[in-house]
């Protein structure tokens, strides 16, 4: 199953891949969300994992084209950030993100976060 | 592939963290410096709290606590600016470069090896300062109890017991719970793994066909679950999706439990992710090389342009033409090599920014210490220069921005009293010029005494007094082992490595260092370095039938030697015509020990150093022109008169490259030009 | 003390321990440069490195300058490597600690320098020889 994996960070989009590797999906990353709409159409992931901030166009933008598109509307979309202030988290679910996980990084509750959403 | 085969690569990912820290820790220095002058930009602040925030995410991963804390701290620091409840002022932009310092020292720390990282107290106190002005500081002051609390991840706290507890759940959902792409089936499915799950669902809100929203939710799922696991944890599962999923958790008791008829679900779903298990890593845009394999790879270049060397002198040998089918062959080969090699040995040059960058904090630091203010410019940072020129220009460096900072520029009132700005000016500026890379340190300081340097020489005893020396060489005095300007030995400069050292570690790549000072004015030090010291173009020249190699940058022109032309200057010395003047004749013969006949004598290099003297060196015959692998003699030997280094030739033989610096300081009996 | 290469400078038989023996070839011309001690013959290129050749005999002062030179023997001593050139290589043996004698009070300083004992196997005498003190006299 394919996973796109958002993030400015090298380590976060390797440490991501690395778990998700792990549990057997096929990853594909992209550096921003330019980047990861881009990559969208041609991976057709089944599930989104972005950074919330990230230059170019951060998570919130990313979630919001990705909803604008019909190919892409309904595909869930896990927001993997270090914020976890309530507002931004509000923010996120009316752009249309489908969960939240709050950093640090724990590789089974992110696997458990895309199986929840994939399954 | 089995989950065993991940478990090594978790310290590559830490190496890739560091990696990664250095660059972040590179543009957060690069984007706070163009603060100074650019103040207030939004987007900069946005990018270097992203950096900063990126340290954090990597750091939490990998649980450097001391890492994540303090990171944790700047950015809510940095995001009081960025939402501009603090204007950026040039106080503000200090305290961030101090900041930037202290995580690059606890970056430094982890990847030693390091456990943790204390910091300074003061450090963490400016940042108080921050966090607890302007608008909207309160709901950062309950962060920063977060943050020292050392509550940063949640702990999670068992408050049942781990017995198997029976749970109702009556779930309905809204219509924008789809809308956000989830589905109700990924929750159950979540639930049936925290433990034995039955699911009936309610149809009871379903309306009639004709009254039915498409984009509205009716139904209602009643779960029974039991399951070991706290009810925090089913919360969880639900907290997810906020108000658009309501559910209602009972925990029930043994005797309300009576089930009646509830359908397994998802069994089939569930294998289905089982089975799926091919792996398939794709998509990482860079390759991350050990630089080892690199060098490996250069070295293997090498040995293919040797072995092309090989081929061609064999055809020579054959007589075979260079026209034949063969040759044009060989000659496309030796084309495809050289881009090879080119194209490998600038996979390991890098921006010269990344010594430069760590020269602003040597700066700043020692700007602190001496009490002097310093503005530092830089320019041409993104000069490449070859990985091993840069690893041995990082200590030359920083001693001599200390230098100049310590020893060229004024303090304050001294400045103010001479009529120069309070802040004192460092220029560090690198360009290419000729192939070679120029790096340029100038100050706008006090400048070099002349009388004082000559007074010190003639007391250290390295020149006799009344000895008659130009500026430039009285200037390059400062170079001489055991010199020092200033007396007492202060803590930023006079570390016991003098100018002597500096001047040695470059001349050991090849490079050459210049000053020019104007008292009261201020200094420049220009340095000069080649670009590589694994490969340079050359010719390859027989004298007294022994190969030798002449670095081509060397030789400004090649003509024919008429030995009738050349006359004897005394000392059993030459001199030739050249242009509108004479030059210096050295005999490659002679460097070998031969006395050349003058029969076999035939072709003359005028080569030139850095100084633009020139010198007439008079060999038998050109060979050839061609790119060598620079091997370095002390590798596996020791330094030899007249060559630093070697090249391995077509037909296996060594061959030495001349080292022309050395034929002028050493064989014209004259001081090494600097 | 465990396997020495066993080797000749003209008549007389010398050995090295054999974890410092890094390769052996067949005896080449080097590329001279000037001014080197008399006992270097000059760089020869191996796989790619330059490694300084030295006529073993000559510094070590037992042999004259024209014996025959048969081999190199590269040695390795830290990091660097250099090659020995030798009449001829004989063998490798055993060392063992029971025959192994002290040099004679007479023998040459520059002898005791680089050997620290005669090992005697049977009818034969060999000279142990030091490879940190081979390459500290090369690399003067």
């Amino acid at each position: 199953m394919n996973v796109l994996v958002v993030d400015d960070s090298r380590t976060m989009r390797d440490l991501v891949t690395r778990e998700l590797c792990k549990e057997g999906y096929d990853v594909e990353t992209a550096e921003d969300g330019v980047d990861a709409l881009k990559k969208v159409s041609g991976f057709q992931p089944k599930v989104v994992i972005t950074d919330l901030n990230m230059p170019r166009m951060d998570g919130l933008q990313l979630t919001k084209a990705l909803r604008a598109r019909p190919e892409t509307r309904y595909i869930p979309i896990i927001f993997l950030t270090t914020e976890s202030g309530g507002e931004l988290r509000q923010a996120a679910r009316e752009a249309g993100a489908t969960g939240w996980i709050v950093k640090p990084f724990d590789g089974p509750k992110l696997c458990a976060a895309v199986r929840r959403v994939s399954s | 592939m089995s989950a065993d085969d991940f478990t090594d690569d978790m310290d590559e990912i830490r190496q890739i963290f560091f990696d990664e820290c250095d660059e972040q820790l590179a543009l957060l220095e690069e984007q706070l410096t163009s603060l100074t002058e650019n103040t207030g930009d939004a987007e900069k602040i946005n990018t270097i709290f992203r950096c900063v925030h990126s340290i954090k995410g990597g750091a939490a991963a990998f649980g450097m606590e001391d890492l994540v804390k303090f990171s944790h701290l700047f950015e809510s620091v940095l995001d009081r600016f960025r939402s501009g409840y603090i204007p950026v002022d040039m106080e503000a932009v200090k305290t961030f470069l101090k900041c930037k310092d202290t995580l690059f020292d606890i970056v430094g720390a982890f990847k030693d090896g390091g456990q943790s990282y204390i910091v300074a107290p003061e450090n963490v106190a400016e940042l108080d300062v921050y966090l607890n002005s302007g608008a909207g500081s309160r709901s950062e002051n309950i962060e920063m109890e977060d943050v020292f609390g050392l509550s940063f991840a949640p702990v999670k706290i068992e408050i049942d017991p781990p017995t198997d507890q029976k749970y109702s759940i009556i779930i309905n959902v809204s219509s924008q719970f789809y809308k956000r792409g989830d589905d109700i089936r990924n929750i159950l499915a979540t639930l049936s793994e925290l433990g034995q799950m039955t699911v009936d669902l309610d149809v009871a809100n379903v309306p009639l066909l004709n009254t039915i929203q498409p984009d509205q939710s009716y139904l209602i799922w009643k779960v029974l679950l039991v399951t070991d696991i706290a009810r925090q944890e089913i919360e969880e599962v639900f907290e997810w999706s906020g108000d658009d999923i309501h559910a209602e958790i009972i925990l029930l008791t043994d005797k309300i439990i009576k089930t009646e008829t509830y359908l397994p679900i998802f069994d089939d779903k569930h294998e289905e992710l089982q089975i799926k298990k091919t792996v398939d890593r794709k998509g990482i845009a860079t390759v991350r090389v050990d630089i080892q394999r690199i060098d490996k790879l250069v070295d293997l270049i090498g040995e293919l342009v040797i072995n092309q060397g090989a081929i061609q002198s064999q055809m020579r040998r054959n007589k075979i033409s260079g026209d034949s089918f063969l040759g044009n062959v060989v000659a496309a080969q030796e084309q495809l090599i050289h881009e090879l090699q080119e194209n490998v040995i600038m996979m390991r040059a890098y921006p010269i920014k990344t010594v430069f960058q760590k020269l602003g904090r040597v700066v700043r630091e020692t700007a602190r210490f001496t009490d002097k203010q310093v503005k530092l410019i830089l320019e041409g940072e993104d000069t490449e220069v070859d990985r091993s020129i840069l690893e041995k220009i990082s200590d030359p460096l920083t001693h001599m921005v200390r230098n100049a900072i310590d020893h060229g520029i004024e303090d304050s009132a001294e400045r103010l009293k001479v009529g120069k700005e309070a802040e004192g000016l460092l220029r560090l500026r690198a360009f290419q010029r000729s192939g070679r890379i120029i790096v340029e340190i100038q100050d706008d300081g006090a400048g070099l005494d002349p009388e004082r340097i000559y007074d010190k020489a003639v007391e250290k005893k390295i020149i006799e007094k009344g000895e008659k020396l130009d500026r430039d060489e009285i200037f390059s005095l400062i170079f001489e082992p055991g010199f020092s300007t200033v007396a007492k030995v202060t803590d930023v400069s006079g570390r016991g490595v003098g100018m002597d050292v500096v001047k040695k570690s470059l001349q050991q790549i090849n490079g050459r260092i210049f000053i020019n000072s104007t008292k009261g004015k201020g200094t420049t030090f220009s340095i000069s370095l080649p670009f590589t010291l694994s490969v340079i173009e050359g010719i390859i020249f027989k004298a007294e039938r022994q190969d030798f190699v002449i670095p081509v940058n060397n030789v400004s022109e090649t003509v024919i030697f008429d030995p009738a032309k050349a006359f004897h200057i005394g000392d059993g010395k030459y001199g030739y015509p050249y242009r509108d003047g004479y030059l210096s004749v050295i005999y490659a013969a002679e460097i070998l020990g031969y006395r050349p006949d003058g029969k076999n004598q035939k072709i003359c290099f005028v080569i030139e150093n850095e100084n633009e003297d020139k010198i007439a060196f008079v060999v038998d015959k050109i060979i050839d022109h061609s790119r060598f692998v620079v091997k370095n003699l002390e590798d596996n030997y020791r330094k030899i008169k007249c060559f630093s280094t070697a090249t391995i030739l077509g037909d296996g033989n060594v061959a030495f490259i001349l080292d022309v610096e050395f034929l002028f300081g050493e064989i014209l009996k004259k001081e090494s030009p600097c | 003390m465990g396997k020495s290469l066993v080797f000749s400078l003209g008549l007389q038989e010398f050995s090295v321990q054999i974890s410092a023996v890094k390769e052996i070839k067949e005896w080449s011309k080097a590329t001279a440069f000037p001014a080197a001690p008399s006992f270097v013959e000059g760089v020869v290129n191996v796989r790619g490195a330059v490694i300084p050749l030295v006529d073993m005999g000559q510094m070590i002062g037992v042999s004259s300058d024209n014996n025959e030179k048969k081999a190199i023997i590269f040695l390795r001593n830290e990091t660097k490597v250099i090659g020995f050139s030798v009449t001829n290589v004989t063998d490798i043996s055993d060392m063992d600690d029971t025959h192994f004698r002290d040099l004679p009070e007479l023998s040459s300083e520059n002898l005791k320098y680089f050997s620290n004992g005669i090992q005697s196997l049977g009818e034969r005498m060999i000279f142990s020889v030091n490879v940190s003190s081979l390459f500290e006299g090369s690399l003067q």
